[in-house]
């Protein structure tokens, strides 16, 4: 008896002992494997990569961040995400980002352009100097860009105008909040007007009453949707291009009381959108796939630097929801 | 028998083993301390790297600007050594890798050689006077020199929230460690404490067995169990031996005590023997003694008989002739073999006696079969056995008795017979002729006549056996004696 339980006494501990070391030598090994991550010591990259975006705060951004990460992962590719410091440098920030990108000899660059007139001829040196460059979502058309990856800006302008008429059959006066994304110049914006009107010349009594500019952030769509409610009071639908501006402009419509009479079209989903189609305050939103547009912007980048053939233009699909269609 | 598992190599074993535990503590323990400080050292490589940049750049600028102001070689000669120790800090960094890090740090690498060129342009254009040359170069360096500071800042960030996971990470990470390596010491400890016991406990455990077991023998105790060491060492060895020794002595013992028992039972058949001798002896000297007077009293008995012959007095002529045979017949040598017949020859003297004294009072039956009559048996014992019941039995009885002296086979044994039909004696009055006495008690010595105990013993001594002689007996029916004989022991003459 004695003698069992002294055997029992010595393998248990003998049991103890052994897991110990087992664990500590398998959190020696997790360290060693985890703690690279953290200690820099990466896999040498293909190639590397500058991504230029004006914020990765806005969720359409941070998912086309995400497409590109998953992609880079993929295709052992090295990428920079470089952003502009503030959004008062956004343009300033994005040439010299472009121009550090060029001294730096990245092999590639993929460009959110925020000014196409400003960055067009940095677009064209840097493309010249022997790096390739791809615009996401927003593009340089007249520039030497090696080519374009995200939506058809016609097609999403015919989409928004229907989407107008729809929510006001009686006639849509259209408010557009035109983020800084979109540049003054940009000849994406015009495309999309343009898309925009076209739908809107079916209808007599459609049409777009003003358009105002909106920064990077939740203030100042507040306070543009707040400026158009009082300054234009014949306003019936209002257009958003981002998401922040989507849910600031339904919140303030909400505030005055006038959820029933402005309807609000945004762009881009989230929850948030999501609950306002739920709740009636966004009337419909237009969904894009930023993340396949990050993922296809890595896979030309690649292309380009294997000599393969990259399209000049990339469209991702894009979709219209409202919250009937639910 | 050689052992095969040696004290020296159990106790090489073992330290081996204690050892092995407590260097396998102290190396994961020193391994993992090792191991955090790397770590640490690793996550502060960049931040070095950044410092060291920054700190370059400021001294190549200074360089530069004493250069620009005082235009001397040695000044020139400083802007270039800084520019090739600033390029130095960076050589080796233009691989891509994965991590954001990284890749700012080569993009850092590239702007730095930018500058390196840019600073040279600027230093060029200086020594051929080219005012408007070096004044563009000096600014484009500084916008240089303003990516790259823009660049280490980011880089510091990136490193300051790489850091912060990584020393969460680590920290996590290392208190997991400290929480395993407690256990494993603790473990190792108490494993190591137990393992110390249950060594010495078995390596001492049979020395103290095998030490009470000798004690235990040296008190002359040899039947203790044998010691059971299952070990295989000297210990298991010297254990084996020591129990076989043991049993070895145990055995020898025994044996030595067995002699023993087996001498004093021959000094004691010796003895009997002498006693036997002795008897032989004293009967044969009375009866020398005897034969003097007897030769006489047969002379006067035989001048007895002629005269009753010459009287004509035939009775007491047949009677005096018995009495003179019976007489012979028992003082005849001893020494000389004799027989059932020889006895019942002495019996039938005895017998007319008897008859011519008291008639037809008593008579005395003897039917013995011939072929019994000549198995070798002791002298005068079934006389004094008649004797016995005539002077005893009939004592006290009126009118006459009947003794009948006869033999026969039973049960593998001979079987003679000595019975009466008189008074009978009570269990008390038998036991004294059975008790067993020797001739060369007082009590026997004392006697001058030829008794019933006489006869027991004498049978005894011949036969060898204490139970050759039993005796029933019922106070008022008889008694009857019998004298048994095993078959095989008998000696036919």
């Amino acid at each position: 008896m004695r003698k069992i339980f002294v055997k029992s006494v010595v393998a248990l501990l003998t049991v103890v002992f052994l897991f110990s070391a087992f664990q500590s030598v398998r959190l020696i090994l997790q360290d060693a494997r985890q703690g690279s991550l953290y200690l820099a010591q990466s896999k040498p990259a293909r190639f590397h990569f500058m991504v230029i975006l004006p914020t990765v705060e806005d969720e359409f951004f941070q998912q086309m961040w995400e497409g590109i990460q998953s992609a880079a992962e993929e295709m052992n590719v090295g990428v920079e995400l470089q952003v502009p410091r503030n959004t008062l440098e956004l343009r300033s920030g994005t040439a010299e980002l472009l121009e550090i990108a060029r001294l730096s000899q990245v092999d590639g660059i993929a460009l959110y352009v925020t000014n196409e007139e400003e960055l067009t001829p940095m677009i064209n040196r840097t493309v010249l100097s022997g790096i390739p460059i791809i615009t996401l979502e927003s593009d340089a058309p007249m520039s030497r860009r090696s080519g374009f990856i995200g939506s058809n800006s016609f097609k999403l302008g015919q989409e928004i105008g229907q989407l107008m008429q729809e929510a006001q059959p009686n006639g849509a006066k259209a408010a557009l909040l035109k983020n800084e994304y979109f540049s003054d110049r940009a000849s994406q914006w015009s495309i999309i007007q343009y898309g925009i009107l076209t739908s809107l010349s079916s209808g007599d009594n459609d049409q777009i009453v003003t358009e105002r500019r909106t920064q990077i952030g939740v203030l100042s769509s507040e306070e543009k949707t707040r400026q158009i409610l009082y300054l234009n009071p014949e306003v019936n639908v209002i257009f958003c291009t981002s998401v922040v501006d989507t849910i600031s402009a339904a919140n303030v419509v909400a505030e005055f009381r006038k959820a029933g009479d402005v309807k609000i079209i945004g762009y881009g989903y989230n929850r948030e959108i999501e609950r306002g189609l739920e709740a009636g305050y966004i009337y419909g939103t237009l969904i894009r796939d930023p993340k396949a547009i990050g993922t296809r912007g890595m896979e030309a980048l690649v292309g380009l630097n294997t000599n393969q053939y990259v399209p000049s233009f990339i469209y991702t699909p894009s979709r219209v929801q409202t919250g009937d269609s639910r | 028998m050689k052992p095969t598992r040696t004290i020296r190599n159990r106790l090489l074993s073992f330290f081996i083993l204690i050892m092995l535990i407590t260097a396998l503590t102290s190396v994961y323990s020193l391994f993992a301390s090792l191991r955090f400080g790397r770590r640490v050292e690793q996550l502060t490589q960049t931040e070095v790297l950044m410092r060291n940049i920054r700190s370059q750049m400021f001294e190549t600028k200074q360089a530069l600007d004493n250069y620009l102001m005082l235009q001397r070689q040695d000044e020139r000669t400083a802007v270039y050594t800084s520019i090739e120790n600033l390029n130095a800090l960076v050589a080796g960094r233009q691989t891509p890798y994965q991590s954001q890090e990284q890749l700012m740090v080569k993009d850092i690498s590239y702007l730095i050689n930018k500058y390196s060129i840019q600073i040279k342009g600027v230093i060029e254009a200086k020594a051929v006077r080219d005012i408007v040359g070096y004044t563009e170069a000096y600014k484009a360096a500084e916008l240089t020199s303003s990516y790259i500071n823009s660049f280490i800042d980011k880089v510091l960030i990136e490193n300051l929230n790489r850091r912060t996971d990584a020393y969460r990470f680590l920290s996590e990470s290392y208190q997991q460690v400290q929480l395993f390596n407690f256990f494993l010491v603790v473990t190792a400890v108490v494993l190591t404490v137990l393992l110390i016991v249950l060594f010495t406990d078995s390596l001492t455990r049979p020395v103290v067995r095998l030490a009470h077991l000798a004690e235990e023998i040296s008190r002359g105790n040899f039947d203790v169990d044998d010691i059971q060491v299952h070990t295989n060492d000297e210990i298991g060895v010297t254990a084996q031996a020591f129990n076989e020794m043991k049993n070895s002595i145990r055995r020898y013992v025994s044996e030595m005590k067995e002699k023993a028992h087996i001498e004093k039972n021959l000094a004691d058949q010796k003895v009997k023997n002498l006693e036997m001798q002795h008897l032989l002896k004293n009967a044969e000297m009375a009866s020398l003694r005897s034969q003097m007077n007897p030769h006489f009293l047969f002379n006067s008995l035989n001048t007895g008989v002629q005269l009753a012959i010459l009287e004509e007095a035939d009775r007491t002529a047949d009677f005096m002739g018995n009495l003179a045979s019976l007489f012979r017949h028992n003082v005849r040598r001893l020494w000389r073999k004799n027989t059932i017949n020889d006895e019942l020859k002495g019996l039938r003297y005895y017998a007319n006696l008897l008859k011519v004294r008291f008639g037809e009072t008593y008579s005395i039956d003897i039917r013995i079969p011939k072929e019994l009559r000549q198995i070798e048996f002791p002298p005068l014992i079934f006389q004094p056995l008649v004797e016995n019941s005539i002077i005893h039995g009939f004592e006290q009885k009126e009118g006459g008795g009947r003794v009948r002296v006869d033999g026969y086979r039973a049960d593998g044994k001979v079987v003679f017979r000595v019975s009466d039909n008189g008074m009978g004696m009570s269990r008390k009055e038998i036991l004294p002729a059975l008790k067993p006495v020797s001739f060369s008690d007082e009590d026997f010595s004392s006697r001058t006549g030829v008794g019933m105990r006489n006869v027991v013993l004498r049978l005894r001594l011949f036969f060898n056996r204490d139970d050759v002689v039993k005796i029933e007996s019922r106070k008022g029916e008889g008694s009857e004696i019998r004298i048994e004989l095993p078959e095989d022991e008998v000696a036919y003459v």
